[in-house]
């Protein structure tokens, strides 16, 4: 134990200085101390400032690329028409959907819900603009959207059945309702119905009564949870 | 009938979510010396059976559309090696997405907890939970005696309850006129982390130096908390309407015979310009004057139902999560920090089994700083002593280093432990 003849406190610890006035301690008995209540700092443990030179570098060659596949493609069409067609959209939706993809699906502490939904729309996006230019028109709302809605609402399926946690179940539930509602939409607004539309209408249709058969009482407590007021 | 496995968050802990960063982390912690090395295996078992014993704390925090809740958590809440920064934010990864976390070191036992979780109080009834089950474990001969919360003990839905709610009453809030605070300033660390000083000291001297006064142990801490910041920081130039502020929680468990475990404090603000040249008596007189009329029982009322009336408001109510974070922040910055230079808190006496006495030997109580309060003062006592623990969060050790000369001038013996942030490794 040691003592500090400034402050008139005993000071207990292998230092020898006062934490308080910083002056020299004298030890006054051979108590021995107790470690109490503080861990050792260690070198490694110095501050760090986050890192943020990725980030940074995403940022920076994310925008090189897109204005300068802007202006080239603008500077093509323009001056020497080669290429009558807005490519570089394609450029500026793939970087956005790697945005979603790295920052919000992979790094970001969101909720599944969102992450999906972020994906989805993502996705639609980029190819929507593949669309936009290539010369057929329908490719996108006869095969792509029922094929990924498919999908999608198969995966949410699988998953539900796997997790015994049914935490993400009313999740699963409201997307399957967005894919279903438009579905119906597209099926209603298309002049020719193709089969995967049909078939995507169907299990969509099919999943989402299966849900509020079999897992009712689990939507209602997760919808309660969720939306409590 | 289904267990119910999720709360809302109570009122008092719905400001904390969105305001927690690593610089503001809301958190605080108990520290349990102990008479053996602590033997993390078993201090794991014993984690486990008190989340089964006080099941609202086997939770963890999870965004709704339109409120934060809490909702049963069945990973395991793992106990770590005590790192030297301890009181760091409590993120989703930090411990399976518990809002605490339980560390350990040689014969040292400490639980960091956030305050969307719970108050000093039910973090007591907490620690004190698993250092029962702990000591049972290890097979030392300790008995609940009615302080510590038997086992086979039912949940009692009152345990988890929003007593807030319960004790709403329609009464209206006269508000003053506020003033901003003043704020601290020092020179930051130049790593992460803490300054932390422990002064510990015998409780009938404490007790005597505060009679003197007239006043309690709370009274005469704040008291001089207040003085120490008017005669070191302030130097008899107070700034230009701002004003001293310093926050002292009030426990409303005995006073609504509440047994929650959950947030059940209000703050009470003890506030003085020092414009004018002040005696040390002189701010004891306008402490006393200040805690009486901040802690009456209509006052403690009024202050529920303005909080209360906030959340039951329709509008606020209807509003998604991610538009209330954004005004939660704003509230907090204009009414939390800024009216904030720091807190005194002082859990008092804690009550534990006599059997606990041969096991456990010292407690502290440590609230990390915040952005707005970069120093903080805590009080717990135990087994006859007083623990006075002060966590900073700049290298300059004026307040802490005046607060305990002046108690050992006035005859309070007191031994000091520190973590010595301030110094290089």
């Amino acid at each position: 134990m040691k003592y500090c003849s400034d402050c008139k406190v005993k000071i207990d610890g292998d230092r020898n200085h006062c934490p308080l006035c910083f002056r020299e301690v004298k030890e006054i008995d051979n108590e021995k101390t107790f470690d109490y209540p503080f861990a050792e700092r260690k070198k490694d443990e110095k501050y760090q400032k986050n890192n943020t030179f990725v980030f940074k570098l995403f940022v920076f060659m994310s925008i090189c690329v897109v204005s300068i596949c802007l202006f080239i493609n603008y500077y093509l069409i323009n001056e020497h028409q080669i290429f009558t067609k807005w490519w570089s959209l394609v450029v500026l939706s793939s970087v956005i959907y790697v945005w979603v993809l790295i920052g919000h699906t992979i790094i970001s502490r969101r909720s599944v819900f969102e992450k999906i939904l972020a994906q989805l729309l993502a996705i639609m996006f980029l190819l929507w603009t593949c669309e936009f230019i290539s010369p057929n028109k329908t490719w996108l709302i006869n095969y792509v959207f029922p094929s990924i809605s498919i999908s999608t609402v198969l995966s949410l399926l699988m998953i539900t059945f796997i997790r015994k946690d049914k935490s993400w179940l009313l999740s699963f539930v409201v997307i399957t309702i967005i894919l279903t509602v438009v579905s119906i939409l597209s099926f209603i607004y298309l002049e020719d119905k193709h089969v995967l539309n049909i078939i995507n209408l169907a299990i969509s249709g099919i999943t989402l009564l299966g849900y509020f058969t079999f897992g009712y009482q689990a939507i209602k407590q997760e919808f309660a949870r969720k939306f409590h007021l | 009938m289904q267990k119910k496995n999720w709360y809302p968050l109570d009122n008092a802990a719905k400001i904390y979510p969105p305001n927690t960063t690593e610089a503001s982390p809301f958190v605080f912690s108990f520290t349990a010396r102990l008479a053996s090395e602590v033997d993390p295996e078993v201090l794991q078992k014993a984690v486990n059976l008190s989340l089964e014993v006080m099941p609202t704390f086997k939770t963890r925090l999870k965004r709704g559309i339109f409120w934060y809740y809490l909702e049963r958590n069945n990973k395991v809440a793992t106990v770590k090696p005590q790192p030297a920064h301890y009181l760091k934010q409590i993120t989703p990864e930090s411990n399976n997405g518990y809002m605490f976390e339980v560390f350990y070191r040689k014969n040292t036992v400490t639980i960091n907890l956030h305050h969307s979780l719970t108050d000093g109080t039910g973090g007591t009834n907490f620690f004190l939970e698993i250092l029962f089950e702990y000591f049972k474990l290890m097979g030392y001969d300790v008995e609940s005696e009615g302080v510590i919360r038997p086992s086979a003990a039912p949940h009692a839905y009152e345990e988890s309850e929003d007593t807030f709610r319960v004790f709403d009453k329609k009464l209206k809030n006269n508000s003053e006129k506020e003033y901003s605070a003043y704020k601290f300033k020092g020179t930051p660390f130049s790593h992460d982390g803490y300054g932390i000083v422990c002064g510990v000291c015998k409780v009938d001297q404490l007790k005597a130096l505060a009679k003197q006064y007239g006043a309690t142990v709370t009274e005469y801490l704040a008291a001089l908390y207040m003085y120490v910041i008017y005669e070191t920081c302030l130097q008899g130039k107070p700034e230009k309407n701002k004003r001293v502020q310093i926050l002292v929680p009030i426990n409303l468990r005995k006073r609504f015979s509440s047994n929650t475990v959950r947030n059940f404090s209000l703050f009470v603000r003890l506030k003085h310009d020092f414009h004018n040249e002040i005696s040390f008596e002189e701010c004891i007189e306008l402490c006393k004057k200040q805690l009486a009329e901040g802690s009456t029982t209509e006052k403690i009322e009024q202050l529920i139902h303005s909080n209360v009336k906030l959340e039951k408001n329709p509008f606020m109510k209807i509003i998604p999560l991610f538009l209330k974070d954004i005004a939660m922040r704003l509230v907090y910055r204009r009414v939390g920090e800024n009216l904030q230079s720091g807190d005194l808190s002082n859990i008092g006496l804690i009550k534990t089994p006599e059997s606990f006495s041969k096991y456990l030997k010292d407690i502290a109580f440590v609230i990390g700083p915040t952005a707005s309060a970069q120093q903080n003062i805590t009080v717990i006592g135990y087994n006859g002593k007083i623990y006075i623990s002060s966590a900073r969060g700049y290298v300059e050790t004026r307040i802490e280093r005046e607060l305990f000369k002046r108690l050992a001038k006035n005859g309070v013996e007191l031994t000091i432990y520190s973590n010595y942030w301030e110094s290089e490794v």
